[in-house]
C-alpha cells in the first residue's frame, strides 16, 4: 500500500538501459567536447616467435580470438611423419587447394630424417614446398600480417621461424568496363578492388624497366597495402620522398580508400576542388606516370589517385589525345565554355534580373516577366532552388541502381519540371537556365570538380542576389585567387597558364602531336621534355 | 617570417605591373586634376611612365652595386629607414586608394544609383584583404590568369567605340610648354611610380634581379602605353571640359558605345570586370607596403599588416567621399602633391650612405 502510493506520487524509476558514455571509459568530457583525440595505444606485438609449437599455438589462437573467430584454421601435422608443424591460415582468404596441394601433401612425403629442428623451416623450403612465392619470417607482426593477408603460415617445432606462403586465393570481381569514365574510343578496362591485379593492368600498358610499384602498408592497425607507381629516374625524387613522408603519417583505423588517403596528405584540406585525380582508368594513370607523376593504388579501392594534378587535368578526359587535333581543339573548347556557363550563367542570370535589368534587351525581359507572371517564389528563391533539386536528383540518379538511376532522371528531368511549370512553383526561364547549367556540369569530366562546380555556383548565385555584378565579381575574383594560391603536391593549380611553363599544349588549344621524350615542364620531373 | 612572398616568374610580375600601371594611369582619384591640362593626359602618362622607368633602372642599378633583392635592403642601409618607409608606404597606400575610389564612385553614381558608399566597399573590402593576406605568388599568378581576360575586354572597349572619335576633341594638348609637360608628368608619379615601387618591394619573390629588372621594363612600358592609349582614345570621345567634369569617363565611353549599338549590352560587365583589375591593382598596393612596413619594422607575419592596411585604406576612401570643403581641399592636396612621397625618399635611398668609423677601426 505504502509503496503503491509512494509510486502513484513519484516518478517511475528509468529503465536501465544500457548506455555507453564517454565517461566511463575516457573521464569527463570538457565543456565544449573538443578535447584532443588521444591515440589509441595501438598494442604492438613485438618479438619474435618461440621454439616451442604449443606456445605458438596458444600466441596465434590469442591473436585472432580463434575461440570465437572460427575463420582461423591452425592445422597440426606431422613433418615426415617425424616433426610436429602447423599450418596457419584465414578460411575464405586462403586457397584450400592450394595448401592441401603444395604444403600438405609435400609435407606428409618429405624425409627430414637428419634435419635438426633448428634447420627444419629452411630444409623444408628448400626440399619439399613446391610453392613460388615464399619466404621466412621470425617476427610476430609479420606473421601475423600475412595470416590477415590470406597467406598461410607454417610454424615448426623446435624451429624460431616460420614460413610465409602465398596461398591468397579470395573471390574478387574481374576486369570490367568503367563506369564513370566511359569514352568511345580507347581501352574499356577498369580497376578493381584487388591491387595485385591493378598493378597487372598498369604493368601490360607500362612494359618498361624504369617502372617501379612500390608497395607499403598504410599505419595504423588495418595496415592496408598501397602502391606508389612511378617511373625511376623520371619522377621528380622531391615529391616521390614528400609524398612517402606523408603516407608513412598515416595512423588510422578507418578503412582506407583513394578519396580518404588524400584527405590524409593533401595540402588544403578547406579547398573545394581536389588535389589528386581519381580515375577509374589504367590508361590513364599510366599517361600519368610517364608524365613523371604518381599514381596511388589503395587496396580494395577500383580507382587509383593520380598526382600531383592542375586545373587542366580535372578539365581532361581519357580520350582527348586520342581525337584529331581540329576534333579535339573543338572539343575542348566546347567542354570549356560548358564548364565556365555553368557555372556563371545562373548568377549572371540572377544577377542582370534583379539588380541590372537594363543590360537585357526588351524581349528578353518581356519574356522573363511573362513567363514569371504566375510564380510566386522570388527569381532568387526559385533559382536556389532548382539548383539544389537538381542536384538532389542526380544525387538520387547516382546512389540507384542502373535502369532506374536513368529512370530517376527522366522523371526528375521531366516530369518534375513540367509539373513544377505547371504549378507555378518555377518559371520556364529559370528551368532552362538551370537546365543548361545542369549540362554544362556534366562537360566537366572529373566528378569532385563537378560537385564544387556546382557548390561554387550556388555560392555565386547568393552573391549575385545581394550585391548583382559586383558580388560576382568579389566571389569570383576571390575564388580565383585562392585557387592561384593552392598546390598539388607542390605543382600550382593552375600550372601551366600561371605560371607559365614550356609546355602549355593540350589543355586549351590541342597542338599536333608530335614525337617527345620526357615529361612536361609543368610537373617538375626529373627527366623533362627539351 | 611569413611574408608569404613566394616565388614566382618573369611572366606573373610583368603581368601583374602591366595590369597596375594601366589601372593607375587611367583610374585617377580625381578627374579634374587629370584633365585639367587640356587632353594632354596621354602624353603626360607616356612621359610619366619613362620617368618612372628611369627612376627604376636607378634603384635596380643601386640594388646591384650594393648589392641586394628589393627595396628594403637598401632603405635599410639609410639611417632614417623608418621615415623612408613609412613615406613609402603613404605613397603605395594612396596609390592603392586611387582606382577604387574611382570605381567606387562610378558604381554609387552609374550603377548601384540608390546605394552608399559604406555598402560598396564593405563588399570590397573582404575581398581586398584577403587578396592582400595571400600574399604576392598568389596576387601575381591571378594577374597572369586576368590579364589576357582584361586586355580582351579593354581592346574590345576601345575598339567597339572607333565610331565616336574625332580627332578635333584632342585640343588643346599644352605641348608648346615642355618644361610644364615634364613638370605635370613628374607630378603624375604617385600614378606611375607605384607599380614599379611596389615590384621593387616584392622584389626577393622574382628569384633574380635581371628577372625583375625584365618584368619591370616589360610590364610598365605595356602597362603605360597601353593606358596612354586608352586616354587617347578617351581625349577623342570627349572634349577636357567634358572630361573634368565626369566621374567616370570609361564608363561613359561604354554607355555611348552601347547606345549606338544596343545589342551590346556589355558595358556593366566589362565595368565589373575592370573592378576585378582595380582590386588587384590596390591589393598589390597594400601588400607592397605591407611587406616594407614588416622588413623595417620586424614585424614577422604580414596578415595583421595587411588587414590594418586594407581597413585604413577603405576607411580613408570613405572619409574622402563625404563631400564637404575640407575634405575636397584635402582631396585635391593629396593627390596632386603625393609625388613628393616618392620624390623625396628616393634620393636619399639611391645614395649610399657614409658608414661610421666603428671604435675598434678608429683604434687601429
Amino acid at each position: 500500500m505504502k509503496n503503491a502510493i509512494r509510486n502513484l506520487f513519484q516518478f517511475d524509476a528509468p529503465y536501465r538501459q544500457f548506455e555507453l558514455r564517454e565517461t566511463e571509459s575516457e573521464g569527463t568530457p570538457s565543456f565544449f567536447a573538443r578535447r584532443k583525440e588521444k591515440r589509441a595505444k595501438v598494442r604492438q606485438t613485438q618479438g619474435r616467435i618461440e621454439k616451442n609449437l604449443d606456445a605458438n599455438r596458444r600466441w596465434l589462437a590469442a591473436r585472432f580470438s580463434a575461440q570465437v573467430n572460427t575463420d582461423l584454421i591452425l592445422r597440426p601435422f606431422l613433418l615426415g611423419g617425424t616433426a610436429r608443424a602447423l599450418a596457419v591460415s584465414m578460411n575464405g582468404m586462403a586457397d584450400d587447394k592450394l595448401i592441401a596441394d603444395f604444403i600438405l601433401r609435400p609435407a606428409f612425403g618429405a624425409c627430414v630424417d637428419g634435419v635438426s629442428r633448428t634447420e627444419l623451416p629452411t630444409f623444408f623450403c628448400e626440399h619439399a614446398l613446391s610453392m613460388h612465392e615464399t619466404e621466412l619470417s621470425d617476427s610476430r607482426d609479420a606473421i601475423v600480417q600475412a595470416i590477415a593477408e590470406g597467406r598461410t603460415a607454417v610454424l615448426f617445432d623446435g624451429a624460431k621461424q616460420a614460413i610465409l606462403c602465398d596461398t591468397r586465393g579470395f573471390v574478387s570481381r574481374p576486369v570490367s568496363e568503367p563506369q564513370n569514365e566511359m569514352t568511345i574510343m580507347g581501352p574499356k578496362e577498369a580497376f578493381t578492388e584487388n591491387i595485385r591485379t591493378n598493378v597487372t593492368l598498369l604493368r601490360r600498358i607500362l612494359k618498361r624497366p624504369d617502372f617501379v610499384c612500390e608497395f607499403r602498408d598504410s599505419g595504423g592497425t588495418n595496415r592496408t597495402k598501397l602502391v606508389l607507381a612511378y617511373l625511376d629516374g623520371t619522377v621528380n625524387p622531391a615529391l616521390l620522398s614528400e609524398v612517402k613522408r606523408r603516407l608513412d603519417a598515416i595512423s588510422t583505423d578507418m578503412r582506407l580508400t583513394v578519396g580518404r588517403v588524400e584527405q590524409l596528405i593533401e595540402d588544403y584540406t578547406y579547398l573545394p576542388l581536389p588535389q589528386m585525380l581519381k580515375t577509374e582508368r589504367p590508361d590513364r594513370a599510366a599517361t600519368a606516370v610517364l608524365d613523371g607523376r604518381i599514381a596511388l593504388l589503395v587496396e580494395g579501392c577500383p580507382q587509383a589517385g593520380v598526382l600531383p594534378i592542375t586545373i587542366g587535368t580535372l578539365l581532361a578526359s581519357g580520350e582527348d589525345m586520342d581525337m584529331r587535333q581540329p576534333v579535339g581543339t573543338i572539343v575542348q573548347a566546347i567542354r570549356m565554355i560548358g564548364a565556365l556557363l555553368s557555372t556563371y550563367l545562373p548568377a549572371y542570370f540572377l544577377a542582370l534580373a534583379l539588380h541590372h535589368p537594363g543590360q537585357l534587351s526588351g524581349e528578353i525581359l518581356e519574356t522573363v516577366i511573362a513567363s514569371r507572371a504566375m510564380v510566386f517564389l522570388p527569381l532568387w528563391m526559385e533559382m536556389i532552388f532548382l539548383l539544389l533539386v537538381f542536384q538532389l536528383v542526380r544525387e538520387a540518379g547516382l546512389r540507384v541502381p542502373g535502369s532506374i538511376g536513368h529512370a530517376i532522371g527522366i522523371i526528375g528531368g521531366l516530369l518534375l519540371g513540367q509539373a513544377a511549370v505547371s504549378a507555378n512553383i518555377v518559371s520556364t526561364v529559370v528551368l532552362i537556365i538551370v537546365a543548361l547549367t545542369g549540362l554544362g556540369n556534366f562537360a566537366i569530366p572529373d566528378y569532385s570538380a563537378q560537385i564544387a562546380a556546382a557548390y561554387y555556383r550556388v555560392l555565386l548565385c547568393i552573391a549575385a542576389t545581394f550585391a548583382g555584378l559586383l558580388g560576382i565579381t568579389v566571389t569570383g575574383l576571390c575564388a580565383t585567387a585562392v585557387m592561384c594560391s593552392a598546390k598539388s603536391f607542390g605543382v600550382p593549380f593552375f600550372a601551366p597558364f600561371s605560371p607559365v611553363t614550356k609546355h602549355a599544349e593540350h589543355l586549351l588549344f590541342r597542338t599536333r602531336l608530335k614525337n617527345r621524350a620526357g615529361a612536361p615542364d609543368r610537373w617538375n620531373a626529373k627527366r623533362r621534355r627539351a | 617570417m611569413n611574408l608569404r612572398i613566394g616565388a614566382f616568374g618573369r611572366q606573373e610580375s610583368a603581368a601583374m605591373v602591366l595590369i597596375a600601371a594601366f589601372f593607375s594611369g587611367c583610374f585617377a582619384a580625381d578627374s579634374r586634376l587629370l584633365f585639367e591640362n587640356g587632353n594632354a593626359s596621354w602624353i603626360i602618362e607616356i612621359i610619366s611612365t619613362i620617368q618612372a622607368l628611369l627612376l627604376f633602372e636607378a634603384t635596380v642599378w643601386a640594388l646591384r652595386v650594393r648589392g641586394g633583392n628589393d627595396l628594403s635592403a637598401l632603405i635599410g642601409d639609410s639611417r632614417i629607414k623608418r621615415a623612408l618607409a613609412v613615406f613609402l608606404m603613404l605613397a603605395l597606400l594612396l596609390a592603392a586608394m586611387q582606382p577604387l575610389q574611382r570605381f567606387l564612385l562610378t558604381m554609387t553614381q552609374y550603377v548601384f544609383v540608390e546605394s552608399k558608399h559604406v555598402t560598396a566597399c564593405l563588399y570590397l573590402l573582404p575581398c581586398l584583404f584577403l587578396l592582400t593576406a595571400l600574399g604576392a605568388e598568389t596576387l601575381v599568378r591571378t594577374a597572369r590568369i586576368l590579364l589576357p581576360i582584361l586586355l580582351v575586354s579593354i581592346a574590345a572597349a576601345l575598339l567597339s567605340g572607333v565610331g565616336q572619335y574625332h580627332l578635333y576633341r584632342i585640343h588643346p594638348i599644352p605641348l608648346s610648354e615642355p618644361a610644364k609637360v615634364f613638370t605635370l608628368a613628374g607630378s603624375a608619379q604617385i600614378r606611375a611610380a607605384p607599380p614599379l615601387l611596389a615590384l621593387l618591394c616584392i622584389g626577393e619573390g622574382t628569384q633574380d634581379r635581371m628577372a625583375m629588372r625584365s618584368a619591370g621594363r616589360i610590364g610598365a612600358i605595356a602597362g603605360g602605353a597601353l593606358a596612354a592609349l586608352a586616354l587617347f582614345a578617351l581625349s577623342m570621345t570627349f572634349t577636357y571640359t567634358q572630361l573634368k567634369d565626369m566621374p567616370a569617363p570609361f564608363y561613359r565611353m561604354l554607355v555611348e558605345v552601347r547606345a549606338e549599338n544596343p545589342t551590346l549590352r556589355l558595358d556593366r560587365a566589362v565595368l565589373f570586370l575592370w573592378l576585378g583589375g582595380a582590386v588587384l591593382t590596390s591589393a598589390f598596393y597594400l601588400y607592397a607596403a605591407c611587406v616594407l612596413f614588416c622588413k623595417t619594422f620586424r614585424v614577422r607575419d604580414s596578415r595583421p599588416v595587411a588587414l590594418c592596411l586594407s581597413g585604413i585604406a577603405s576607411a580613408l576612401i570613405l572619409v574622402l567621399f563625404y563631400e564637404t570643403e575640407t575634405t575636397a581641399e584635402i582631396l585635391e592636396h593629396l593627390y596632386r602633391d603625393a609625388w613628393m612621397l616618392i620624390g623625396l625618399p628616393f634620393p636619399l635611398i639611391l645614395l649610399k650612405p657614409r658608414r661610421r668609423k666603428t671604435k675598434c677601426a678608429a683604434s687601429v
